[in-house]
């Protein structure tokens, strides 16, 4: 009998690194039948971000190879955790920006794999981790996994802190705090904290300094991020202002849906993600999950303020939507006719990838 | 182990009030306040920077970062279409702006179908057009209008409607460049 972490682990370490290495050889695939090299995985965003790991945040806003002509772009819209994951890499092995955005991309997919069946199975202990893993490896959006994006590391962190939310308050802080450095949602993960720790708050007195330093440890990266950014800038909410170059301005989200449904087809199929992704927090709730619940929702209204344009990935990297996705699919057999659809669908999302399609950004 | 929780979370919140009020001081130019943070300009610091005098006898294209736009959208072929009922563009005038000397503008145009327009130069009325077809548009002023620095010109577009088939953008016409003598 095996004993300690791995031995423990074993069998969700072997499914966790099966599923990747299915997604891998996949990819691996795709890339060959189009004659695409790895180098082609990194663009979009994660050419703003190998750009950060080699130079640093940008002194100054700049044209970004003439495709802002208002020289009002500027990578500070960017949070610091990927890029110094990568940046880390970068200074041991000396590949490149890009190479090692790449590296970090995958081990923080692989370990994401892992971390979803483990929450998966701490909130839906009869979920088979072989479909957990599935979902994650294999949805229509799984691309964002391996092209330098910070998806996998948010839905690690976030798989992490809930797990953590279950047993450790102070350390579900820590890694909160990682997570507000990841994304600007990883700072609403205190919303879901506070949720999940008022039961120990009345019920255990003697923990309450302990609860409050984990809260107040969840902002504390963020916090040293716009500091870092007024230091640079002048403005610590650079971060956000200098979304206007993307022309992206905090607004209402359900008038961003209706537009959305009266716009172009795919801007309707957006929407209508965005409606079934607000399902989650709904069937959360109700199943009493309430932190999952709540996270799952800033997660979606968060990002939706600003547009329905990149909303698929801020969906389909979320803990709470793919548990409640996986809690579907394990009804009736419905994975097959989903993995049936999915798996042809991230293949053609990686072929929109390689072709410059804008909607994949 | 109590009063060193207790430092930390002292510490935390005092941290976070120094951040609060960084946050809400931004020490930045009057540029980058009025475009970033205000969102009352539409040029950018750099389209300031930029905002050089225009050259008489030379025809600058849709996408010249010598004019600044505001109320047209550039699409990504390179063409640009308002994007509204109203548009202006923004412009620098040295010192051909002296008042008596006569000055025009030839805008080249493409409406989409008959369209309306009533010019403005700094606010005043300085043409109404019925467009029906692409082509050229002379504007005869008097340099008195014009002012030495930054100038605007603005387009009213009352017939201006949604391109359709999902696209919500309200377009009246292309605008394919302007000359300046």
């Amino acid at each position: 009998m095996r004993t300690g972490w791995l031995g423990r682990n074993d069998r969700l370490l072997r499914i966790a690194a099966g599923f990747f290495l299915l997604n891998q050889i996949l990819e691996f695939i795709v890339l060959q039948l189009g004659n695409h090299g790895y180098p082609a995985l990194c663009s979009w965003d994660c050419a703003w971000y190998a750009a950060l790991v080699e130079h640093g945040y940008d002194p100054e806003p700049h044209d970004w190879m003439g495709k802002h002509p208002r020289h009002d772009a500027a990578n500070w819209v960017f949070f610091p955790a990927l890029p110094l994951s990568a940046k880390l890499i970068h200074l041991l092995s000396g590949y490149s920006g890009a190479a090692s955005l790449l590296l970090a991309g995958k081990l923080f997919f692989l370990l994401a794999i892992f971390a979803f069946i483990k929450v998966a199975a701490d909130y839906r202990p009869q979920l088979s981790p072989v479909l957990a893993a599935a979902v994650v490896a294999f949805n229509p959006y799984s691309l964002y996994g391996n092209v330098g994006y910070t998806e996998p590391l948010f839905l690690l962190l976030s798989c992490v802190f809930f797990y953590a939310l279950r047993r450790n308050l102070l350390a579900a802080g820590v890694v909160g705090c990682l997570l507000a450095c990841t994304r600007l949602v990883g700072v609403f993960s205190a919303v879901a904290y506070v949720i999940a720790a008022i039961g120990t708050w009345r019920r255990e007195p003697g923990q309450r300094d302990r609860i409050l330093l984990g809260l107040m440890l969840i902002p504390l990266g963020f916090a040293l991020f716009l500091l870092f950014l007024h230091d640079l800038t002048g403005d610590a909410l650079a971060f956000s202002h200098a979304q206007r170059a993307w022309n992206r301005a905090p607004g209402n989200p359900f008038g961003h849906l209706l537009d959305g449904l009266r716009m172009y087809p795919i801007d309707k199929y957006w929407a209508v993600m965005c409606l079934l992704a607000l399902l989650a927090p709904v069937y959360l709730a109700l199943k009493k999950h309430f932190e999952l619940a709540a996270f799952a929702l800033l997660g979606t209204l968060l990002p939706m303020s600003t547009g329905l344009w990149a909303m698929p990935r801020y969906i389909w990297w979320q803990a709470p939507v793919l548990l409640a996705l996986a809690i579907l699919l394990s009804r009736r057999k419905l994975w097959i006719p989903f993995f049936a659809l999915s798996v042809p669908g991230m293949v053609y999302m990686y072929m929109a990838w390689f072709a410059g399609g804008a909607f994949v950004v | 182990m109590k009063p060193l929780i207790r430092s930390a979370i002292g510490l935390l919140a005092a941290l976070y009030a120094v951040v609060g009020y960084t946050a809400l001081h931004p020490q930045v130019s009057d540029a980058y306040r009025a475009y970033y943070i205000t969102g009352t300009d539409f040029m950018s610091p750099w389209q300031h920077r930029m905002l050089v005098p225009l050259q008489g006898g030379k025809t600058y294209g849709p996408d010249d970062p010598i004019l600044a736009y505001d109320g047209w959208y550039l699409r990504d072929d390179g063409q640009r279409w308002n994007a509204g009922r109203s548009a202006r563009f923004l412009f620098r005038v040295g010192d051909a702006g002296r008042p008596g000397v006569p000055h025009a503008f030839t805008l080249h145009l493409t409406p989409r179908g008959a369209q309306r327009t009533v010019w403005r130069l700094n606010g005043r009325e300085i043409a109404a057009q019925r467009l029906d077809a692409p082509g050229t548009l002379r504007i005869a002023l008097d340099g008195a209008l014009l002012r030495d620095g930054e100038n605007e010109l603005s387009v009213s577009l009352p017939d201006a409607r949604p391109v359709g088939n999902g696209n919500l953008r309200m377009w009246a016409v292309r605008f394919d460049g302007l000359r300046f003598d």
